[in-house]
């Protein structure tokens, strides 16, 4: 069952430009996301992939309302997300966040804040919750003897595993995770996702991951969405789109990643430009068009969408030259 | 990549300690590395295994409670290590130059980029105001900014992550150093700047010769970029020699098992691999090897002897590693192989030195 | 010790004595306006920051007209509009500290409320009273210690300002500024009476201000009490 689908999902802030500009009718806002499309199935690993500015972050943010979205439809488990009180929400969708260091509260131990969300979602009866935060600990790899213990005892990657058993501790159908692991040493970020993937399993969730970084992404999913600018602009299965990849963004993109091997002699595409602010975008044309290497006139002001990639559904691209 | 010329900076057994309350934090522990003129040397290693910590000290940045406690770094005939401040401060932004990895918290926010670049020749040169505004313009042109009239006029903070990065290398490049030390330039950037960056490097440095340390925990970077690298690992260099033997035939299991837990995007396997365990303390090194509880090939003279510099593929392949006996050891001022310096034992600095000195030139002499 | 004759004065406002019971009267006095500004302060100052915007807006509008107006003043508004007796003195000195406690903990709770378990708390569904609560609260405590210890101080001086104008405590009970109020008539004949609940305020107010400023080095700059040894 399609457990996330996602369509048409915008979200725009507003700039703050000054009592003229907005009598002018110029009000200026940031495009963080511009109509996206995708689908989560259960027990699916999903990524969103793209630099900074890309609005991967901010569509998952209003793809689960913890930001209202400013235009778009979201089904949850084919029910329209809006019609899910936000404690069920919570309960079947969790997050865990970037800032390893900061993600549990300094002033409760780490059993509490474990016992806590199980309490407050009733998911197990009084007497067993003292049990599912030991099993749930044991799973993320921390020893339950620690429970009592405050966050201040604990290395960065620990509280990361932590937070992912306090995610887990409310039974959720749908893991979201947005860059957990940045920052870490390499071996630490190995350990984690290892298990992260393992715990994916075990408990048949569906994960939707938001990095920056192509190696971690093409392990960790089975489909995977690249954003520029507020657009998926390439869209499908992950291995046929790291093969292959399409869109100029993406072909850039695996190209200007260094691959641990001198042996390979490759030409980098190296792109123009800066990555620009989504802000003042046409909402005309491709958005990638100023430092497109195969940008043409047509590019600025035709109808872009995802198309299926020579009739292959299950690789789609947003380039009216594929 | 390049043909490297003459060695240009020369580390041998540098060792840099920070004193607390509690004893001494072994930062760096005897490392040796050899820069030439034009090379680009990649250092890698995780957090904790010494990185900055040796571009600190090449720099003579390191401040109370650290101090260098043994070895020398040898630079154009002169020991960095023994220099006093304002000789250092002569060398700094003018031979030797540094770029961090944050360029907006390297540049003043409160001056133009244009002052902040004139300041650095105003500094170290004695050139009419006019010469160093054009310089500016040429330094910032060479930079691939476009407009450098009208940008050299704009603030750090009107410039993106990848433009105020190159503000800073133009910068460090000022003066014509021989050797820039850059520390994790790139990490803060995206994919696509990373790569414009890059191979801007790369077209600098043949076209100025500048020799270049580079500090980063990306392998990609090191094996596109770097000619030779420094693997480090809790403040030892285990391993160093030409980029692709080591990458076809790492002398170090921890080199091994490093490069074997780097994710690739070319990768096709479906597991991250790890090495388990995690850093040694480096308040508490382990006797002997400092890898030894997490190396899959440790013996038990690892854990008794502390490995020395072995040569294993001419005296340019570098790697500190007990299966490696046998090998030739490499030259260097800190004592004989078979001392385990324990953490009350540090060697008195000046008797090493006094000992170590004869070794050292001679070994040089030999090179020349 | 000196007695007075006069026939207004009790027993216990005659003599230089700063017993032990005034003592207690006049802490507990503070204490309890303390508490008042605390419980209110901390209430208001947490929903302003948690919830920002509007509700925000009302209660910081609401507490400036508090603070615009001069607080010793304000609170011999409210004491003569209310009835002269102690209770009324200390809601008034309690109403007048309240807006510093208030924007205290809304600074704390503004900045808390980015904080990624907060927000970690929200992801997890919780309602707005248990992350106020729980996971708020707990984080803002130095600062809402720091200030509640030194306004101890203030409040005594307050209160013994107001006992001193009449408005405060009323005879027979004493409180030392109730003290110095009934001692002030008797300054040229005898300054002793006067003198000594003086010096009582004072050293309480220098005492608690030294216990806040303590506490201020410990809980906020995280200062140990030993010397770090450096070799």
């Amino acid at each position: 069952m399609t457990l996330l689908e996602v369509n048409g999902l915008t979200k725009h802030f507003p700039l703050d430009t000054g009592f003229l500009m907005n009598l002018t009718g110029r009000d200026r806002k940031v495009q963080a996301v511009n109509g996206i499309d995708f689908a989560v199935e259960e027990g699916e690993a999903f990524t969103l992939v793209g630099e900074s500015g890309c609005g991967k972050s901010t569509a998952i943010m209003s793809a689960l309302h913890h930001q209202t979205p400013t235009a778009g439809e979201v089904t949850f488990k084919g029910h329209d997300i809006a019609s899910y009180s936000k404690k069920k929400l919570r309960s079947e969708a969790q997050l865990i966040y970037q800032d390893q260091q900061d993600t549990l509260n300094p002033k409760m131990s780490v059993g509490e804040a474990i016992a806590e969300a199980i309490r407050f979602h009733d998911v197990v009866p009084e007497e067993r919750v003292d049990e599912r935060v030991d099993d749930l600990l044991n799973r993320v790899g921390i020893a339950p003897g620690d429970k009592r213990q405050k966050p201040s005892a604990f290395s960065g990657g620990q509280k990361q595993r932590i937070a992912i058993a306090r995610a887990l501790a409310v039974d959720p159908s749908l893991l979201v995770a947005d860059e957990p692991v940045s920052g870490l040493d390499v071996s630490v970020q190995a350990q984690i996702l290892n298990r992260l993937m393992d715990l994916q399993e075990e408990f048949g969730l569906a994960l939707v991951y938001v990095t920056h970084n192509l190696g971690i992404a093409r392990k960790i999913s089975d489909k995977i969405g690249v954003m520029y600018l507020g657009n998926i602009v390439e869209y499908g299965d992950v291995d046929e789109i790291f093969q292959n990849p399409q869109h100029p963004y993406t072909q850039a993109l695996l190209s200007a990643n260094p691959v641990p091997d001198p042996s390979i002699d490759r030409d980098r595409i190296v792109l123009e430009g800066s990555i620009p602010d989504p802000i003042d975008i046409d909402e005309v044309g491709c958005h990638f068009a100023p430092r497109c290497p195969e940008a043409s006139e047509e590019c600025t002001t035709s109808e872009m969408g995802l198309e299926p990639f020579e009739g292959d559904s299950s690789h789609q691209v947003d380039c009216i030259y594929r | 990549m390049n043909a490297h010329g003459d060695p240009l900076l020369d580390i041998d057994g540098i060792s840099t300690h920070f004193q607390t309350a509690s004893g001494a934090v072994k930062a760096l522990d005897d490392n040796s590395l050899t820069v030439h003129e034009g090379e680009i040397v990649g250092i890698v290693g995780e957090s904790g295994s010494g990185k900055s910590t040796l571009l600190r000290t090449i720099m003579g940045l390191i401040e109370e409670p650290g101090e260098v406690v043994n070895g020398s770094i040898e630079y154009r005939g002169r020991d960095l290590t023994t220099l006093s401040d304002e000789e250092l401060r002569q060398l700094r932004g003018n031979d030797i130059s540094l770029i961090f990895q944050e360029p907006t918290s390297h540049l003043n926010p409160a001056y133009t980029v244009g002052d902040q670049i004139t300041d650095v020749l105003k500094a170290h040169t004695e050139m009419e105001e006019v010469e160093r505004w054009e310089r500016t313009y040429e330094l910032l042109d060479l930079l691939d900014i476009p407009s450098p009239e009208d940008r050299a006029e704009s603030y750090p903070h009107e410039f993106s992550g990848g433009m105020a990065q190159r503000v800073c290398i133009a910068m460090a490049l000022a003066c014509q150093p021989d050797l820039l030390l850059a520390d994790e330039p790139t990490s803060a950037l995206d994919v696509t700047i990373q790569a414009q960056i890059l191979d801007l490097l790369q077209e600098l440095q043949d076209e100025l010769g500048v020799a270049i340390v580079w500090v980063t925990h990306d392998m990609g970077v090191v094996a596109e970029t770097c000619d030779t690298m420094g693997v480090m690992y809790a403040g030892n260099i285990v391993e160093y020699g030409d980029v692709d033997d080591i990458f076809a035939e790492p002398k170090h299991p921890y080199t091994e098992a490093l490069l074997d837990t780097v994710p690739s995007h070319t990768d096709e396997g479906d597991r991250f691999d790890t090495i388990e365990g995690s850093p040694p303390d480096l308040q508490n090194l382990p006797q002997g090897c400092v890898f030894q509880e997490r190396c899959p090939k440790a013996m038990e003279s690892c854990s008794t002897h502390r490995p020395p510099y072995y040569e294993v593929g001419g005296d340019d392949w570098l790697a500190k590693c007990l299966l490696h006996d046998g090998q030739p050891t490499h030259p260097s001022s800190t004592s004989a192989p078979e001392t385990d310096l324990s953490i009350d034992e540090a060697p008195n600095r000046d008797e090493t030195t006094s000992d170590g000195g004869t070794v050292v030139d001679e070994a040089l002499e030999g090179k020349r | 010790m000196y007695d007075s004759p006069s026939p207004h004065a009790s027993p216990a406002h005659t003599t230089a004595s700063v017993t032990p019971r005034s003592l207690v009267a006049t802490l507990a006095i503070a204490a309890v306006v303390v508490t008042l500004e605390t419980l209110i302060g901390v209430s208001l100052g947490l929903v302003a920051g948690y919830y920002k915007g509007r509700v925000d807006e009302s209660i910081m509008r609401l507490l400036d007209v508090v603070v615009s107006i001069p607080p010793l003043l304000l609170a011999m508004v409210i004491v003569t509009t209310l009835g002269i007796n102690i209770w009324n003195a200390m809601l008034a000195i309690g109403i007048v500290y309240i807006p510093m406690m208030s924007r205290t903990v809304r600074s704390s709770a503004l900045s808390i409320r980015e904080e990624t378990y907060v927000q970690a708390a929200e992801g997890l569904g919780y309602d707005s009273k248990r992350v106020m609560g729980k996971h708020i609260l707990p984080n803002a405590v130095p600062p809402i210690v720091v200030l509640g210890t030194t306004d101890v101080a203030y409040a005594l001086i307050d209160v013994a300002t107001l006992s001193f104008l009449g408005l405060g405590i009323q005879p027979p009970k004493a409180s030392w500024g109730a003290m110095a109020n009934a001692a002030q008539g008797y300054i040229l004949v005898t300054p002793w009476p006067i003198v000594f609940p003086t010096i009582a305020i004072a050293i309480a107010v220098l005492g608690f201000n030294l216990l806040g400023m303590g506490l201020r080095e410990v809980l906020i700059y995280g200062s140990d009490f030993e010397e770090e040894v450096v070799e």
